[in-house]
């Protein structure tokens, strides 16, 4: 007799990992497919920013609960709460920062503004030209290289199977379940998660379901070793910047900046064009910062819907089939909306409502 | 010169040279780039600036010959040569080739339509107790250190490593007033006798070579044929080394004796240089005999990605003389793609020679592929990845936790991240992957390649940076 | 004792001296040979911490790296001037 599982993930990053860690917690059988190493998509190459200073207004009841999880995997995820401050430097921006925090805090983040003197005591070598900061003694950082090696370990303790560089090349859906074609030979389940991230469109579309998923190219860089100049997430008003430094002393520097590809085309290409002002604002805004070296500089895949809220609930027009993915500050929410997932799968109403992919993009979410 | 360069070519070694050579003859414009500040490359390495007078050396004659006739080139303006700049990105631009450079602090931007990779080799040092030690150098490094500053790398040396190398360097040190301690070779005398049929196509080499093993006989430096260096002493610089005998898979075997030196000269084969060819999109595939992974190019140089060409030791270790025909081919190549006619009797001609030629390389090459023993060497404690002082306990513990690929011991364990981007690990780290998990090397590639190619200040990057020109984002839904 | 390869160092003609400090410490080298070289030669082989010095020569291996007007740079790819302020890096984490 074939070995049918309860349920194939597709996509073992925090999303897919951290829905089959709570389906085998309530009894099913997940097994867990990645046409890579586990983690190694946006979930083991973002920045690693933790903050609420970012997160949508909608989301952060969410991101709050994101928050302690990470604190919760404490070392083994390299967490740290360093408190973040996000930077204007002239008006317009002091204006946006305003507007936009202020909305943020009302959600229930504890973000508050500060001064220029304050900033200044706790970040020395931050540029002089600030002119307007907010702060969040909430925010920090994870390592997000780590993701794989600490999702593989929860994998393997509660013996779930996973399949590395095992991509699924078709789905077919009979009277017993679906049969996942993979470059390893067939998979039988009864119920399949789509948790691919910016390769939901693809993978949705062996089901015939067409999922308006676009994929940002977003970069990041890191330097070499340097002494101590930075303490706090740094982040700014037009999140054109976040900037960190780890405790081995190397600066992670990022902000959106696009490079090229799709995840279709398998990679995504950094460009100078981009990175070379990303780098520049980096070193405005903290000018020590020019006697660094980068060393290297990777893009990752950041997948959203045309309103950008996650898809997360049944796959619309397929029975037995669920999505996860496109969160907005996926790497912070993943752990616990990835555990809301599991709970909706496992037919518990989940703690906090989620999102249907079969909405109506095209409306703001009420 | 112009805005856009007909053919740009990364590298002036004996390859990137000629293929700048050919390419610019034909009339095409050219752009030759290399981090060095004279052209060379490894194998003829110019002197540095400090050294007015030496006594001349096969090399530096052969370095020579090819520095004039590209001074002849750049002189009259067929060739665009920016020394002591390095590559660090490449990009595809429509169908241009987008070259980021860095030179003195400053990055700066070329395009051209054809672009011609002689990025050259490194070397594959397999680590031993000690080997991260002061006055532990590469093999290749030392002859790099010889050739530019005419100076041995202390009073008394060691020297071990596989192929003609390690007697290269010895006779280098001894013509430089070094004393050599001992050779050290895991090859046998009957690997060279292997090897003797090509080396018969070379008989200035060959003669070459006995005179060396002449000279060390006579000069009674110690021998030691399959022999390898089994670990270094000394904390914050040398002091002694342990060598032990190895059998036909190169494992250690029988007592250890000591040497007491100063230095050690360490080198186990040279490896192409291809991050510059993954970037540009080229494949690579496994082949022992040609160094390891090596991009997929023909002789010819070219490859699938249109306008993308390879040449040289970047292309599989086959020795210099096979660079320079390789290059020259390159070159022609590239003019040909470009609309130059009349090339085909010449590249023809080449390609028999460059197959010749390469009889020789690879025989030399061939006393380098790696062999099961060669993993013993490395024990428990050994580090593995020097950037990040990871030990092969580390490495393996982190393999037998499920990190299967090269990829996967980086993200964990940063095996590969720090300053020198996998250079010095990742052949050592593929081994011990296919020795834990039985999968064959072949199968076990390099981590995913990433800009920059080599290290670029921030400072370069921030140059002329205006805040105002900062692009203004459409706010991130709230 | 016959050698077919002898010594050929005192035929080689350098440029002059000129001093230059590490760490503080008055040195001299030639002028345009490599830093890597002129501290060799001065008998300075750990050039961090942990104990690490040249090792590939060629730019590569990023052990070598030094910091020069608070900016780091390898060492085997600078060339000794009158007057170069070099200082050593301490890279444990």
């Amino acid at each position: 007799m074939k070995d049918q599982y309860d349920i194939a993930v597709i996509g073992g990053g925090i999303m897919g990992c951290g829905a089959a860690l709570r389906m085998a917690q309530g009894g099913m059988r997940p097994v867990v497919l990645d046409l890579g190493d586990l983690g190694q998509g946006a979930s083991g190459v973002n920045a690693g920013t933790l903050s609420l200073q970012i997160k949508r207004v909608k989301l952060i009841p969410y991101a709050l609960r994101g928050h302690e999880m990470w604190e919760e995997m404490g070392d083994a995820v390299g967490f740290r709460k360093t408190g973040g401050f996000t930077v204007a430097f002239n008006s317009r921006e002091a204006e946006l920062l305003h507007e936009r925090q202020t909305l943020k805090a009302a959600a229930g983040a504890p973000i508050e503004f500060v001064s220029v003197e304050t900033l200044r005591k706790a970040e020395p070598n931050l540029s002089q030209k600030v002119q307007a900061a907010s702060f969040c003694a909430e925010d920090g950082y994870a390592n997000a290289s780590l993701t794989g090696q600490y999702y593989r370990a929860k994998l393997r303790a509660a013996g779930i199977p996973y399949r590395e560089r095992c991509a699924v090349t078709a789905i077919t859906q009979g009277a017993q379940g679906f049969t996942l074609e993979t470059v390893d030979g067939p998979v039988h389940a009864t119920r399949v998660l789509l948790a691919a991230g910016g390769w939901l469109q693809p993978v949705a579309q062996m089901l015939g379901v067409d999922l308006p998923v676009q994929a940002r190219v977003n970069t990041v860089s890191v330097t070499d070793r340097m002494p101590p100049i930075m303490s706090h997430v740094i982040g700014h008003a037009t999140g054109l910047l976040t900037m960190k430094q780890k405790t081995n002393g190397t600066v992670l520097v990022g902000g959106g900046w696009q490079g090229r590809g799709t995840p279709q085309t398998g990679r995504g290409n950094v460009t100078a064009e981009s990175l070379l002002p990303n780098l520049a604002l980096a070193q405005f805004a903290v000018p020590a910062l020019g006697d660094a070296r980068v060393l290297r500089s990777w893009t990752g895949f950041e997948a959203n819907v045309p309103d950008f809220y996650p898809l997360a609930g049944a796959l619309p027009g397929v029975p037995d089939a669920f999505v996860l993915g496109c969160v907005r500050g996926g790497y912070t929410i993943g752990p616990y909306i990835s555990q809301l997932m599991g709970d909706f799968i496992l037919g518990r109403e989940p703690e906090m409502p989620l999102f249907d992919p079969g909405r109506d993009f095209e409306k703001a979410l009420t | 010169m112009s805005d856009i360069y007909d053919i740009a070519v990364l590298g002036a070694g004996p390859a990137g040279t000629n293929a700048a050579l050919s390419a610019a003859r034909t009339g095409k414009t050219v752009l030759l780039i290399d981090e060095q500040p004279a052209a060379g490359g490894q194998v003829w390495r110019a002197k540095s600036k400090s050294i007015f007078s030496a006594p001349e050396t096969p090399e530096s004659r052969a370095g020579d010959t090819l520095r004039t006739r590209l001074v002849a080139a750049t002189t009259q303006g067929t060739i665009d040569h920016l020394g002591d700049t390095r590559l660090w990105q490449v990009e595809r631009e429509g169908n241009l080739w987008a070259l980021h450079l860095l030179s003195d602090g400053k990055v700066a931007k070329r395009t051209a339509r054809a672009l011609v990779l002689a990025s050259g080799a490194r070397e594959f040092v397999q680590p031993v107790p000690g080997w991260t030690t002061p006055g532990v150098l590469g093999l290749a490094g030392a002859t790099a250190l010889l050739k530019s500053e005419q100076t041995p790398p202390g009073m008394t040396t060691v020297v071990s490593g596989t192929g003609p190398l390690a007697f290269y360097v010895a006779s280098e040190i001894r013509r430089l007033g070094g004393t050599v301690v001992a050779v050290v070779t895991p090859n046998r005398r009957r690997d060279w006798l292997r090897a003797l049929p090509a080396m018969l196509c070379r008989p200035k080499l060959l003669l070459r070579g006995a005179w060396w093993m002449a000279d060390l006989l006579l000069g009674r430096v110690p021998v030691l044929w399959g022999h390898t260096v089994t670990s270094v002493t000394g904390q914050h610089a040398v002091s002694a080394v342990e060598v032990q005998a190895v059998d036909h898979v190169w494992a250690p075997q029988g007592a250890a004796q000591y040497f007491r030196a100063d230095s050690l000269c360490l080198g186990h084969g040279l490896i192409p240089a291809i991050e510059a060819a993954q970037l540009a999109g080229a494949k690579i595939y496994h082949e022992p005999a040609l160094g390891g992974w090596v991009p997929v190019a023909k002789t010819d140089g070219s490859t699938d990605v249109t306008g993308l060409y390879l040449c040289g030791d970047g292309a599989g270790i086959r020795g210099a003389d096979a660079a320079e025909i390789q290059g020259t081919l390159a070159g022609l190549k590239a003019a040909s793609d470009l609309g130059v006619e009349g090339l085909a009797e010449e590249m023809r001609a080449l390609t028999r020679a460059h197959a010749a030629l390469s009889r020789f390389g690879q025989a030399m090459t061939a006393l380098s592929i790696p062999r099961s023993g060669m993993v013993q060497w490395s024990t428990a404690q050994t580090i593995t990845c020097r950037c990040e002082n990871l030990t092969r306990a580390t490495i393996e513990a982190e393999i037998s936790a499920g990190a299967t690929s090269t990829n996967a011991l980086k993200s964990g364990l940063r095996a590969g991240m720090g300053p020198c981007g996998g250079k010095f690990c990742q052949t050592a780290i593929a081994q011990m992957i296919a020795r834990k998990t039985a999968v064959a090397l072949a199968d076990i590639p390099p981590p995913t390649p990433r800009p920059p190619l080599r290290p670029v200040p921030v400072s370069a990057m921030a140059e002329g940076f205006d805040y105002h020109d900062l692009p203004i984002p459409k706010p991130a839904p709230l | 004792m016959i050698r077919p390869i002898r010594s050929q160092q005192d035929q080689i003609g350098r440029s002059a001296d000129v001093p230059f400090t590490y760490d503080g410490m008055a040195l001299t080298g030639y002028e345009g040979e490599t830093l890597t070289a002129a501290l060799l030669r001065s008998g300075i082989r750990k050039l961090s911490s942990p104990a690490r010095g040249m090792f590939c020569c060629m730019g590569l291996c990023q052990e070598c790296t030094v910091l020069i007007e608070g900016r780091s740079v390898e060492a085997c790819r600078v060339a000794v001037r009158e007057g170069l302020s070099v200082r050593s890096m301490d890279r444990r984490t």
